[in-house]
């Protein structure tokens, strides 16, 4: 993994401020704003491995290196991808809970391939492993969602446009679908950009005059990766 | 990306159920959203005097409704029942289409006498999107109140003749604040209407989730069909026709068995699924399915006017059995006729939805898996619950798939069908 040193990209020329104006076909299930340097990264990851079909913490370890490919995409502070978390309009949009299932095909059509041996032909679905579930999922209703950031924006929205079918989780089942994202150039200083993320390292915050809670927390793609969790400010 | 926008049309009626009942109806399911044409309308009334004007009507019906002749069994569930066809004859376009929608379900033929003038004057204080949108959002409010009011003013039953009394007289005065919330006069109209803007609603839509399984099951099912797989233990039918689990069973990342699995079986590429400690993740993207509606913008009509509700029963044929003679002990101890009565939501013959499915994989064993899929999906144009009987079935319009797109997953089956087969058995 390259130090954040050797990723400090920026004040180069070729990147410039972009706007991304994205009108949602379905509710976006999320906990935390999603962040579009970590949307981009995968979509990157993807793009270098789309032959790469597994996903696990592991693989995903090893594609993380990959994800270093940010500097060719965005400019960095320190390692720091200039891009936004999604931004949203907080009163028209409001929260909802809805739920997935899922459930052990019993229907005789189906489960007549399974093979019960000498046991009896019967599955717990109320607990165990065949358990069915009825998971809630909490999602945030929103028509329009928009991000910022500094870097390429050819690149990215190529990379957007081929990778990326929706934003947060169960984007599978229909989640976060996008209708259209719209890039836009605009003028943007990097404490535009700091202001309006997830959490920075205290240094970067400190050096731009960012305010927030602290938290121990990732700062850049991977967001989970150990590595990658410094002391952190939140902005507020 | 593949990227697929495509039509259907409902064939006969739809339904997707969703956890919520209504009184005796089961509800299609929703999704809350905001509506990108929201309902606009200028009202003279405050938010607590709309639901006042919503019961008064509310009781007007009650009223005329004929319960001597009302069989205790029904009468039991009565509000259950009145909030039902109260929701249902909201979904009218107009207030009078309402009035006549609520009056047919109860089989009123003429408003009570004594209600004819309050029922006037509260229809005349409401438009047609007031009255209705409020009763749509408020129906629990409503029947909450007007049963309040008709307890209340119910004449007191018999004294008990028993060891106790248990009638307590002061239940039996109406609450000065449950008399005013039905009294239409004291409804003061503003001189000047405010704008009233409802954004917030609740769409009927049928779940990705819900169409992604159908597909997985009707492919897993040919999969099994093409390679000749008859016996598979449990945990693997689980991992292909329901998605599997994880657990530490692989105690590590075996990257190799799951590209092994993947081999063994392409549509688990597409679908996704779950395979010890490792998640393998689908490359298909199935949106939800929403109905073209002024709500979202994509069409002329509301989707209350899309909404239906079906009627069934069940009946016990014990009853009229003449053939069969059954034992005398057990019909003696089940005495009840096992029928019942129930309805559902669905969405009418003709309603026009909007779909997207979607292949991330620029895999062409993955990309021909894909089109596999969407052909099955095509063969068997039946999604949503209750297709027994008669309910789901659709026809797809713009779901064009190239020629002999899906050959190439065929000619692999058939290729390695021996040693997918010894796989999975």
């Amino acid at each position: 993994m390259k130090t954040p040193k050797e990723l400090d990209n920026f004040g180069n020329d070729s990147f410039s401020g972009w706007r991304v104006d994205i009108d949602f076909y379905s509710p976006v299930a999320f906990e935390r704003p999603p962040m579009f340097d970590s949307i981009v990264g995968y979509a990157s990851a993807r793009d270098r491995f789309w032959w790469a079909q597994v996903k696990s913490p592991h693989t995903i370890r090893w594609l993380s290196r990959f994800y270093d490919r940010m500097p060719e995409l965005f400019s960095m502070v320190d390692s720091v991808p200039l891009a936004s978390q999604m931004q949203f309009d907080t009163v028209a949009t409001f929260e909802s809970l809805e739920s997935w299932k899922k459930r052990f095909d019993t229907a005789q059509r189906y489960s007549r391939l399974v093979d019960f041996g000498k046991s009896r032909r019967r599955v717990d679905t109320g607990g165990g492993p065949f358990r069915n579930y009825n998971m809630p999922l909490q999602v945030q209703v929103a028509n329009k969602g928009w991000f910022f950031f500094i870097g390429n924006g050819e690149k990215i929205e190529k990379l957007f446009s081929q990778w990326v079918f929706g934003i947060g989780k169960k984007v599978g089942t229909g989640y976060g679908a996008i209708n259209k994202a719209v890039f836009t150039p605009v003028e943007l200083d990097v404490v535009d950009i700091l202001s309006n993320r997830g959490p920075i390292p205290v240094e970067i915050a400190d050096r731009y005059g960012i305010i927030g809670h602290r938290l121990h927390a990732g700062f850049r793609p991977p967001y989970w990766l150990p590595e990658h969790k410094v002391e952190c400010i939140q902005p507020s | 990306m593949i990227k697929i926008d495509y039509r259907f049309t409902a064939k006969g009626p739809m339904h997707h159920g969703s956890d919520i009942n209504a009184g005796t109806m089961k509800l299609f399911r929703r999704q809350a959203c905001l509506s990108r044409n929201p309902v606009v309308y200028h009202s003279v009334l405050t938010d607590e005097d709309r639901i006042k004007v919503a019961t008064q009507v509310a009781n007007a019906v009650w009223r005329s409704i004929d319960h001597e002749d009302m069989a205790g069994s029904r009468r039991m569930h009565i509000w259950d029942e009145f909030r039902s066809k109260l929701q249902v004859a909201a979904r009218s376009k107009t207030k009078t289409e309402f009035l006549e929608k609520l009056c047919g379900a109860w089989s009123i033929r003429s408003i009570h006498s004594g209600e004819t003038d309050n029922l006037c004057r509260a229809l005349a204080l409401v438009s047609d999107d007031e009255l209705l949108q409020t009763i749509r959002d408020e129906s629990m409010m409503i029947c909450l109140t007007l049963r309040a009011y008709r307890d209340m003013i119910r004449p007191p039953k018999e004294p008990n003749k028993g060891l106790f009394e248990l009638d307590n007289p002061e239940l039996k005065t109406p609450e000065p604040e449950i008399i005013e919330a039905l009294n239409i006069y004291a409804v003061n109209p503003a001189s000047e209407p405010v704008e009233v803007v409802k954004e917030r609603d609740e769409i009927p839509c049928i779940s990705g989730n819900s169409i992604r399984g159908r597909i997985r099951r009707l492919v897993m099912s040919e999969f099994a069909d093409v390679c000749g797989i008859t016996n598979i233990p449990k945990e693997k039918y689980h991992i292909l026709f329901s998605g599997g689990l994880l657990d530490s069973s692989t105690k590590f990342d075996d990257l190799d068995q799951v590209k092994q699995y993947i081999d063994m079986c392409p549509m688990l590429g597409l679908f996704g699924s779950a395979v010890g400690n490792n998640t393998i993740e689908g490359d298909i993207r199935v949106s939800w399915a929403y109905p073209l509606c002024k709500e979202r913008d994509t069409g002329d009509r509301s989707y209350h006017e899309y909404i239906d509700t079906v009627y069934q029963t069940r009946r016990d044929s014990a009853k009229t059995e003449k053939n069969i003679e059954f034992n005398k002990e057990e019909s003696k101890a089940n005495k009840n006729p096992q029928q019942m009565m129930y309805q559902y939501e669905v969405l009418a013959d003709g309603t026009e939805f909007e779909h997207t499915f979607s292949c991330l994989s620029p895999n062409p064993l993955i990309i021909s898996a894909f089109w596999r899929a969407m052909e099955a999906f095509k063969s068997n144009p039946v999604i949503g619950g209750m297709a027994s009987v008669g309910n789901g079935e659709i026809e797809i319009h713009g779901l064009d798939i190239p020629d002999n797109a899906s050959n190439q997953y065929m000619e692999y089956l058939n290729e390695n069908a021996e040693g997918i087969r010894q796989f999975w058995q």
